[in-house]
């Protein structure tokens, strides 16, 4: 699945236009602030329906203007499919979304465009938040499982419920008890699903870090379940998130919040067994990251579904040339169309056999598009 | 005294589904109807308030003391469908399948919007128990109504009544490729055996 053009409206400072893309290998061109990013983001709120940069979808409604939208033709093996999202500002946005012109609820839209994006703010990834790396993992498991997604909020659901009935004054443990046996289903759920998706990610990882890296140091994914350390593990996800519930309801009485379970739960990224989160280099977490990312476009890639579309958000700069060229090189595996932005086209190592379209960006106008053959010299 | 249209348009806009300017259409309708249709629909407003309470066994709205159906002899009073709102009893009522009696709770436990156990008509419910033999738990699969569910079940169950809770899954008459991601993938992962 390609996109073979794509308009915009009333999008960020985009003018409104149409874009023919290259089937495999874009690179967007321009200074910074130009709208390079914004039209990898369309891209992105094409497939994904929201955006990579930000979670506030208002800003990418221009200023002083109602809807913005964004509307692509796209070719999955020479059969035409139309795509279009539009954004109403209202006291939230309102996502409309239409496939072959007519309207599709969003979590039916969902899927059938995919796209995996790598920005600099994945680079935090390794050190930032157990947030961030949740979101990560849930999100992977979304596009590989779109079921996950009820499950998800069912779960979500229930915490929100036991932590407004852990508030209130002199509960009813019968029903405490109800409100644990639910949060056990659907928690052990999630734990589950997640559990499955990291030793998938251990194994890909695994075989991506050292082309990367370049060096023998041994990576690891690690589920750390959110479950308070010194409560071994035995049987089930369920079993366990039991014990620690009822070991902790004590406490969870007494500050009012759920202490234990999925809501806990991190991703730990190690090397030699140790957590690169607190002993790694910046570079050695860099590298993490990209074996990360190359890892989820694997991982969706093989995945029942279209292929995934590829988005490099100014990465390149990021990156040493060496790093770089892993990250080309492990990415030409999967042909997928991809979308680079950049400041210096000599920052992408394409090689002298790869065609790509060059698109100039100035001001959100694409000033000028023409195809060539690689940035690095035979 | 607030003018008619004023007054009629803020008490529709309190219903639920109907904005400001449904009211106002609706007003609007009234006035230019020719028919008769706001005498009649203020007759039938008055003796819904003035005649309707509910049910004191199952709290169904009733026009006595028992609804019709906890007052049908025929009706097999050893059966209780517990359903959260009077619009699932005719949901239920509708497949003509069900004459055992009902139960409404006019709700379920939500803790987040303050709806505690004692604020459901759950002692009622347990006060039923005597001569019954299954209790059929008809509430939505929502986290609040499978919550709700649960805890009836708890209650129930030390009473040697069987509790059950009706089947999801895919719709009947309705393709596969129509359900809903949830639906699909709850009846795929308790799917039964066949023969």
């Amino acid at each position: 699945m390609f996109i073979r053009r794509l308009t915009t409206r009333a999008f960020r400072n985009l003018a409104a236009a149409t874009v023919e893309f290259h089937p495999s290998v874009n690179v967007i061109l321009g200074a910074n602030a130009q709208g390079k990013t914004s039209l990898a983001e369309a891209v992105y709120l094409l497939a994904a329906l929201r955006s990579f940069r930000t979670s506030q979808l208002r800003e990418l409604i221009r200023h002083g203007e109602a809807i913005a939208g964004v509307s692509a033709e796209a070719d999955d093996g020479g059969v035409i499919q139309n795509f279009a999202v539009e954004l109403e500002r209202g006291p939230s946005v309102t996502r409309i979304c239409r496939y072959q012109g007519h309207e599709t609820p969003p979590a039916r839209y969902a899927g059938k465009l995919r796209a995996v994006a790598f920005h600099p703010g994945d680079l935090g990834l390794v050190a930032g938040l157990p947030e961030a790396r949740r979101r990560f993992l849930d999100r992977l498991i979304f596009s590989v499982s779109p079921a996950y997604l009820a499950e998800y909020q069912a779960f979500q659901h229930s915490l929100r419920q036991r932590n407004s009935f852990l508030r209130q004054g002199a509960p009813d443990m019968e029903l405490l008890d109800v409100y644990d046996e639910q949060f056990v289903r659907l928690g052990a759920v999630v734990m589950e699903r997640r559990e499955k998706m990291i030793a998938e990610l251990n194994e890909a990882v695994d075989r991506h870090y050292a082309s990367v890296a370049g060096d023998g140091e041994k990576p690891g994914v690690r589920y750390e379940p959110g479950v308070s350390s010194g409560l071994a593990r035995e049987g089930s996800a369920a079993d366990w998130l039991r014990a620690a519930l009822e070991r902790g309801r004590p406490r969870d009485l007494e500050r009012g919040f759920t202490g234990d379970g999925p809501h806990c739960d991190d991703l730990d990224l190690q090397l030699d067994q140790k957590p690169l989160r607190k002993f790694g280099s910046q570079g050695q977490r860099r590298t993490a990251v990209v074996a990360l990312k190359v890892s989820e476009l694997e991982i969706i890639a093989r995945s029942p579904g279209p292929r995934p579309l590829l988005l490099l958000d100014d990465v390149a700069s990021e990156l040493d040339l060496r790093r770089n060229r892993a990250l080309f090189e492990a990415l030409s595996v999967h042909p997928a169309q991809v979308f680079l932005t950049t400041t210096e086209l000599s920052h992408l190592p394409l090689g002298p056999a790869t065609e790509f379209r060059e698109f100039a960006m100035e001001q959100g106008a694409i000033t000028q598009a023409r195809d060539r053959r690689g940035t690095e010299s035979p | 005294m607030a003018d008619p249209i004023q007054q009629l348009t803020a008490a529709l806009a309190r219903l639920p589904g109907v904005g400001e300017k449904t009211a106002q259409r609706f007003v609007f309708f009234l006035l230019a109807d020719r028919t008769g249709a706001a005498r009649e629909i203020a007759h039938a407003l008055a003796r819904l308030a003035d005649e309707m309470s509910l049910c004191r066994q199952c709290g169904f709205p009733s026009q006595g003391e028992l609804c019709a159906y906890c007052s049908d002899p025929r009706r097999d009073g050893g059966l209780i469908c517990v359903v959260q709102n009077p619009q699932d009893v005719l949901a239920i009522e509708r497949t003509a399948e069900y004459r055992g009696r009902y139960h409404v709770l006019h709700g379920v436990i939500n803790p987040l919007e303050g709806v505690g156990p004692d604020r459901l008509p759950i002692r009622e419910l347990l006060a039923r128990l005597d001569g019954v033999s299954e209790v059929i738990l008809a509430l939505n699969p929502t986290v609040e109504g499978d919550a709700t569910a649960l805890y009836l079940q708890r209650l129930i169950s030390p009473a040697g009544v069987k509790v059950t809770r009706p089947a999801t899954g895919v719709a009947v008459g309705m393709g596969i490729e129509y359900a809903d991601k949830a639906t699909l993938a709850q009846a795929i992962n308790s799917r039964r055996g066949m023969g």
